[in-house]
């Protein structure tokens, strides 16, 4: 696919900004599938998600990977929904959490990816986030407590148990 | 998989199995994305800074060619008027030009054959006054001789002795006292009768002259022919076969080049026709509706070029810019909206048929009372105020057919009229909801769309009027016009409104 017209877009171009949207929306609702509770909500935020992007398209300076732009007003957009949805709804989860014990029926013919999505979605909000934050998007412990108000010890500590908590989650679909 | 994955394997297994995922949203999530994005701001495009600099272009070429054409015009008929004056010194043969040539056998020609003649000799034969005074000295005695006519008679010089006539000789006779004798002496010898009636417009003609010197004879200003004082012995050689000659030539009086210029400015009331447009699927359509008339200038710069005597062709370059307030009233029902996903907002996508074009337009409402949830049914409709602003480029090309008197002319002007659209913009100045239990969004009001009409349409133009000549020159007019377009389409094939512009056209022509 054509790379995206920016200047189009910025100027409102619908056929560009349609264009644009064909390109990114597949990942970038594979990153809002990761940080959603359900597909309803991810849909609802790729929806904020790319009328933020075509808003401030203009605050895109040309330094670094446009790519990890549109991705990092995805992923503070997710974090913005899941706050306004439930208020301070990581710091209450992150002191104490109810795991799952089972997990759903997973299918081996689907791509990991969607298994782990499934699984993800399974995690308390809290600890998927951290997970996503960390894991998927290489953010550094200061960096997401700046992100979600937390300490870095709590960053730390909810990350090992939300990696504990995947990776048994993950065993058991693999091995069901 | 391995049990007991290390943490370093599982980042790396987490992220390898979601590098290059992609999942698929729902497919109407381009539609409510769109239908969340604001309309295109009104930001100046490459394309409209082109359009910008294009028309200035386009007016300066034109106003260049015109004027260009008049001046180039002007400098041939000053170049043929040159050529058909005679240079000093020279000769130019009028037999076919003047009554006198063309009866050229007839003696008065052979006299201005001679007079060619005297005036290359008149300085060295005056003895008296310097050159300069010669006319103010002389011209009056030969007003005298040339209006009483001449009798000419052929035969030998009595005297050779240079004379002018009615200049006195030393022995206190002048020349005119001669043609009696001469006209005796030459019966004598030969036996015919050569007495003629000259009837040359001579006292006119001398007064006007400004002759200097005798290589040098001023040429008389709008005259058609202009003789010099005859010396009477040249008159005793006379060549009846050679055709006459004049050494003071015609200056032919100056036509009217038939072109001309014109400021004018049209006063036109601005009437338009509203027409219900045809939805398209999934998204109704609305038209915009006049507010009352109003009143547009278009301000011209018009030359053309007279074709005969009634019919003319006329062209030029008119601006226009107008401000239009219209009002629509979009109805829908709260099920058409898309939700938003936030709160209560929906957004209603609509289309509205402005003269400019096919303006789309997002209207997001939300509830005043967010607990209640609305039926599908309940109707939503709101009152939205807008504002058109159009500048056009006017580029008429009438056939103009006029009649009357010399001074009072009656015209028709017809033809076609090329419009260009410069600026094309509808701005939503106020929406008001017919529904209380509605509200627009904050913040949502108040933007401008960009329409999306051709820059280029044909339009035309009909005028009956009167033309008043002041003078050769200038000329004021008054013509009653109506100036409309033809059958204009958006990009959906659908009509758009089409305006009348009626008023009057009033302004000045400079005729070259």
């Amino acid at each position: 696919m054509a790379e995206p017209n920016l200047q189009a877009c910025l100027r409102g171009d619908r056929l560009a900004q349609k264009h644009f949207f064909e390109c990114f929306k597949g990942k970038m609702f594979a990153l809002c599938l990761r940080y959603a509770n359900s597909r309803e909500d991810a849909e609802d935020v790729l929806q904020e998600g790319f009328v933020k992007v075509f808003r401030d398209l203009n605050q895109y300076t040309g330094a670094g990977n446009f790519e990890g732009w549109v991705r990092k007003v995805f992923v503070n957009t997710a974090l913005q929904h899941l706050q306004r949805k439930k208020k301070n709804l990581i710091t209450t989860e992150l002191d104490g959490q109810d795991f799952p014990d089972e997990t759903e029926i997973f299918s081996a013919d689907e791509p990991p990816a969607k298994n782990m999505i499934r699984i993800l979605q399974q995690l308390p909000t809290g600890f998927r986030t951290i997970f996503n934050l960390h894991v998927l998007e290489g953010y550094s412990h200061p960096e997401i407590a700046e992100i979600l108000d937390i300490s870095v010890g709590t960053s730390k500590s909810q990350l090992l148990r939300a990696k504990a908590h995947f990776r048994k989650l993950l065993e058991n679909s693999l091995t069901t | 998989m391995e049990e007991n994955i290390h943490d370093d394997k599982l980042d790396d297994y987490v992220r390898k199995s979601f590098e290059d995922h992609e999942e698929d949203p729902s497919s109407d999530m381009w539609s409510r994305v769109e239908a969340d994005l604001l309309p295109p701001k009104t930001i100046p495009t490459p394309r409209a800074t082109y359009l910008r600099f294009g028309w200035q272009t386009v007016a300066a070429v034109v106003i260049l060619v015109l004027f260009s054409t008049l001046i180039c015009e002007h400098l041939y008929y000053e170049e043929k008027l040159r050529t058909l004056s005679v240079a000093p010194g020279q000769e130019q043969n009028i037999s076919s030009k003047t009554k006198e040539a063309e009866e050229s056998k007839h003696p008065a020609n052979q006299l201005n054959q001679s007079a060619q003649t005297n005036a290359a000799m008149l300085p060295q034969a005056t003895s008296g006054p310097a050159p300069a005074d010669w006319r103010k000295t002389h011209a009056p005695a030969s007003e005298l001789s040339l209006s009483k006519g001449l009798s000419i008679s052929k035969g030998k010089t009595p005297n050779t002795q240079t004379t002018i006539p009615g200049q006195k000789e030393e022995n206190g006779v002048t020349s005119n006292d001669k043609i009696p004798q001469l006209q005796e002496q030459r019966a004598e010898t030969t036996g015919a009768d050569f007495t003629g009636s000259i009837d040359i417009p001579a006292p006119a003609v001398l007064q006007s002259m400004d002759i200097t010197t005798s290589a040098t004879p001023a040429v008389p200003k709008n005259l058609e022919l202009a003789c010099l004082p005859i010396e009477i012995h040249q008159l005793d050689h006379l060549d009846l076969t050679t055709p006459a000659r004049a050494l003071i030539p015609i200056q032919p009086v100056r036509e009217p080049t038939g072109w001309y210029v014109g400021v004018q400015t049209s006063l036109l009331a601005n009437r338009e026709s509203r027409r219900k447009p045809n939805a398209r699927p999934g998204r109704p359509a609305f038209a915009s509706k006049q507010e009352n008339a109003s009143i547009t200038a278009i301000w011209w710069l018009k030359t053309g070029k007279k074709l005969n005597a009634k019919l003319s062709l006329e062209s030029g370059i008119g601006y226009q810019k107008t401000a239009q307030l219209a009002t629509h009233i979009p109805e829908f029902r709260f099920g058409d909206g898309i939700h938003q996903g936030v709160g209560t907002r929906r957004t209603f996508n609509y289309d509205l048929s402005a003269y400019g074009g096919t303006a789309e337009v997002s209207l997001r409402m939300e509830q005043t009372n967010p607990t209640t949830q609305p039926p599908d049914t309940e109707p939503i409709s709101l009152k939205i105020h807008t504002k058109q602003r159009i500048e056009m480029l006017r580029i008429p090309l009438l056939a103009k057919y006029q009649f009357g008197t010399k001074r009072l002319h009656a015209n028709v002007k017809a033809g076609l009229m090329g419009n260009f659209a410069l600026k094309n913009e509808l701005d939503i100045s106020a929406r008001v909801s017919q529904n209380t239990r509605f509200q627009p969004v904050s913040g949502s009001d108040g933007y401008t769309l960009q329409l999306n009409q051709k820059k280029f349409f044909l339009g035309y133009w009909l005028s009956v009027g009167a033309e008043f000549k002041l003078n050769q020159h200038l000329s004021l007019l008054l013509e009653p016009t109506l100036v409309g377009d033809f059958t204009r389409k958006d990009q959906y094939s659908r009509r758009l409104p089409q305006q009348f512009l009626s008023g009057l056209n009033v302004g000045a022509n400079f005729y070259f």
